[in-house]
């Protein structure tokens, strides 16, 4: 007999159809609503009776900051085979996601990322963040690791320090490298790493035929950075059109992402993932052309909780999500600690 | 000739603008004769030297000109600041917010001509008009502040109005009904932006936890005020502060139209502060020091539902820094000689001459 998992596990694929969407997400749904003791919790205390939701658009999406506070897995303590850790932005408390395995997670990253990235077995890969072993709690640096194991093996340079800054002489060296051997590269790494890196370089060109990307925006950051002129600054200094240069969305507690072709700037999201906005005025799902909270249905998130409410923002747009940012004060709360000068 | 020659003429002119406004404590000229008596000992104090208790005698100087940086969530701070700063006579430079504080811009606009040229409103901030000025007064986050902070020079005065939270405090004798009508007009006052804006009610006796909740809700609903164009931040926040305790196993009571007003019942003794427009909390008061320790340096007012509390507490509350107490439903409305964060608010504005008691001052 087929397992819920391995049912879920099958249907990460591009071509999942609608009807299966609704029909898994509702039985994972309440699995996880029985399973789940937080969940359960959450669901209970605000009146929602899980066999009464008949819609995935219905299912009650748990706040993301739940994984700050408690353990939220559907499976017995202990039994985790790897435990992704969110860096924190502002406040000192960091979440935890706990995996009983890793399959679906690779499933669902590697799926989207090659449909999504022009990233073949031309490329060699130049990682700005560190390598697992160096941060086993870092979902990242796994994921990263796992789409290199199997797109580009033996071709992974990691170049950063042992305190995980950006080696920029390793970087260059590589770099230099590829471009006599005329390799294109993959440049992939938090916009933080990518931006501090320019910062200090100007010119770095890429060969031709690569392709960088940047992933977890400007969190924690002191001064303001507008994307349209870090991307325009990206693709001078790398030497890239902006059509080779793409934006990863991913978190912590989810285990799909989500890609932007920076020239385009929706980002798109797998046949396994919707995302439902909502205008937080009402609570209801945001207008057509409105800015909302993007709240995810992540079906590879199996043994946690598969709805998910952000503070991130967003416009629906062409069949994706036109990001918009989070929302300004989400980590300063209360009175007039909310608001700002 | 525009300028008021001395303090008494500025009183009648100060408090004919600012008359017609009860929120800020102004009652009449009388009003601000006493609070100059109260806070620099003599209401001339400012025009000419006046004896000092044990001898001497003193006389206060104004700051030629103060510089203040104004906070986008509150508008009757500056405001304030403009009715102090025009009572002392110096020339006042007031930098906006990026949001603006069209209550101020339209009372400056509405001064006479001789309190208007005193009256200067920047929308960028001027770093040479703040180092030329000779007292800085900054509201603001705590960033802002110290940011402010370090480019202040340290012969200029500088105060510094930064994150507060108030709360209020239910005896277990007093009524939840009663002061639950009363609580919500401080509630509401200045949608709940301000640092006398309660943000918890905490409830001495835990059985009127939920009773206190539901008739705040139910005064709250009653008042059918629900906050007019919400900021989509604001909205988003207030959504999330109401998830958050719904997934702390809190009961939340939201108004019948979803939008506007917010109490959350909490189970344990604990201050967690809302997003503002009309979110509190009604929390069961258990160990004060354990309530209030994680708030040290936050604090600011208390309303009480009571006529009396035990010195022990106010004792205890004045350790936690908490620098105002007052009945409940009267956060939003100190009095005029209310002490901003414990401290006077002309008083540390002034320098002083004194003159010792063998010698006095002669006309010429």
């Amino acid at each position: 007999m087929i397992t819920l998992e391995q049912e879920i596990f099958e249907a990460l694929r591009p071509d999942l159809p609608e009807a299966e969407f609704e029909a898994l997400a509702l039985k994972l749904f309440r699995h996880q609503a029985e399973h789940n003791a937080v969940y359960r919790g959450y669901l209970a205390n605000t009146g929602v009776v899980a066999a009464a939701v008949k819609d995935w658009r219905g299912i009650p999406a748990l706040p993301s900051r739940a994984f700050k506070q408690y353990r939220v897995a559907t499976f017995p303590e202990g039994e985790a085979v790897r435990v992704f850790r969110t860096s924190g932005t502002t406040r000192a408390e960091t979440g935890r996601h706990e995996f009983k395995n890793l399959e679906h997670y690779e499933r669902a990253a590697s799926g989207m990322f090659r449909a999504a990235l022009a990233v073949d077995h031309r490329q060699v890969w130049l990682l700005l963040v560190p390598p697992p072993e160096d941060r086993p709690e870092s979902s990242l640096s796994w994921m990263l690791d796992s789409l290199a194991r199997t797109l580009a093996p033996g071709r992974v340079h990691w170049c950063v320090d042992r305190e995980g800054r950006v080696d920029g002489g390793a970087l260059r060296a590589a770099v230099q490298r590829c471009g006599e051997e005329n390799q294109p590269v993959f440049l992939a790494g938090t916009s933080l790493a990518l931006a501090d890196f320019m910062e200090r370089e100007d010119f770095l060109p890429l060969p031709e035929g690569s392709v960088v990307m940047d992933t977890g925006g400007f969190k924690g950051r002191q001064r303001e950075v507008n994307p349209f002129l870090h991307y325009k600054q990206m693709s001078k200094v790398f030497g890239v059109d902006l059509r080779q240069i793409w934006n990863e969305y991913g978190m912590t507690e989810m285990s799909s992402q989500a890609y932007a072709c920076v020239a385009e700037g929706i980002h798109r999201y797998p046949a396994w993932v919707r995302a439902r906005l909502l205008d937080p005025a009402t609570g209801r799902e945001a207008a057509v052309g409105q800015r909302g909270l993007i709240q995810w249905i992540d079906l590879a998130n199996v043994g946690s909780v598969l709805a998910l409410a952000t503070l991130d923002t967003a416009i629906a747009d062409s069949g994706g999500l036109r990001m918009q940012g989070r929302v300004q004060g989400a980590d300063l709360r209360g009175c007039s600690l909310a608001y700002e000068a | 000739m525009s300028e008021p020659e001395s303090t008494q003429q500025r009183i009648v002119e100060v408090a004919a603008v600012f008359a017609l406004r009860p929120d800020l404590g102004v009652t009449g000229p009388d009003s601000l004769r006493a609070l100059l008596e109260g806070e620099l000992g003599h209401e001339e104090a400012l025009d000419r030297f006046v004896p000092l208790p044990k001898g001497g005698m003193a006389r206060a100087m104004a700051p030629f000109s103060i510089y203040h940086i104004c906070a986008g969530n509150l508008a009757i701070s500056a405001e304030t600041s403009l009715l102090l700063g025009l009572l002392l006579g110096s020339e006042l430079i007031f930098k906006m917010p990026e949001v603006g504080l069209p209550d101020l811009e339209r009372t400056v606009k509405g001064l006479p001509d001789s309190l208007r040229g005193k009256v200067t409103v920047l929308k960028q901030h001027d770093e040479t008009l703040m180092q030329d000025s000779d007292a800085v007064v900054v509201f603001g986050s705590d960033q802002t502040v110290r940011e402010v902070a370090q480019t202040v020079d340290w012969r200029q005065r500088f105060l510094a109005y930064g994150h507060k939270i108030s709360f209020g405090y239910l005896p277990a004798s007093a009524d939840p009904a009663v002061w639950a009508e009363l609580a919500v007009r401080e509630i509401l006052a200045y949608d709940q932006l301000g640092c006398l804006s309660p943000q918890s009610y905490l409830c001495e006796d835990p059985d009127s936890v939920p009773i206190f909740a539901f008739a705040l809700a139910e005064a709250l609903e009653r008042t059918g005020l629900t906050p007019s164009q919400l900021p989509f931040e604001a909205s988003a926040l207030i959504l999330e502060a109401r998830q958050r305790a719904e997934l702390a196993g809190d009961k939340v009571h939201v108004p019948r139209s979803v939008v506007g007003w917010t109490v959350v019942e909490r189970k344990r003794n604990a201050i967690e502060p809302g997003p503002g427009f009309g979110f509190v909390e009604v929390v069961p008061l258990g160990d004060w020091t354990e309530l209030l320790t994680p708030w040290l340096g936050y604090l600011s007012s208390v309303g009480v539902a009571a006529e009396t509390v035990p010195v022990s507490i106010l004792k205890f509350w004045q350790a936690c820094g908490i620098s105002r107490v007052c009945r409940m439903g009267r956060l939003q409305q100190p009095p005029l000689n209310w002490r901003h964060d414990g401290r006077p608010r002309l008083a540390d504005l002034v320098t002083w001459q004194t003159m010792d008691p063998e010698i006095a001052p002669e006309a010429g």
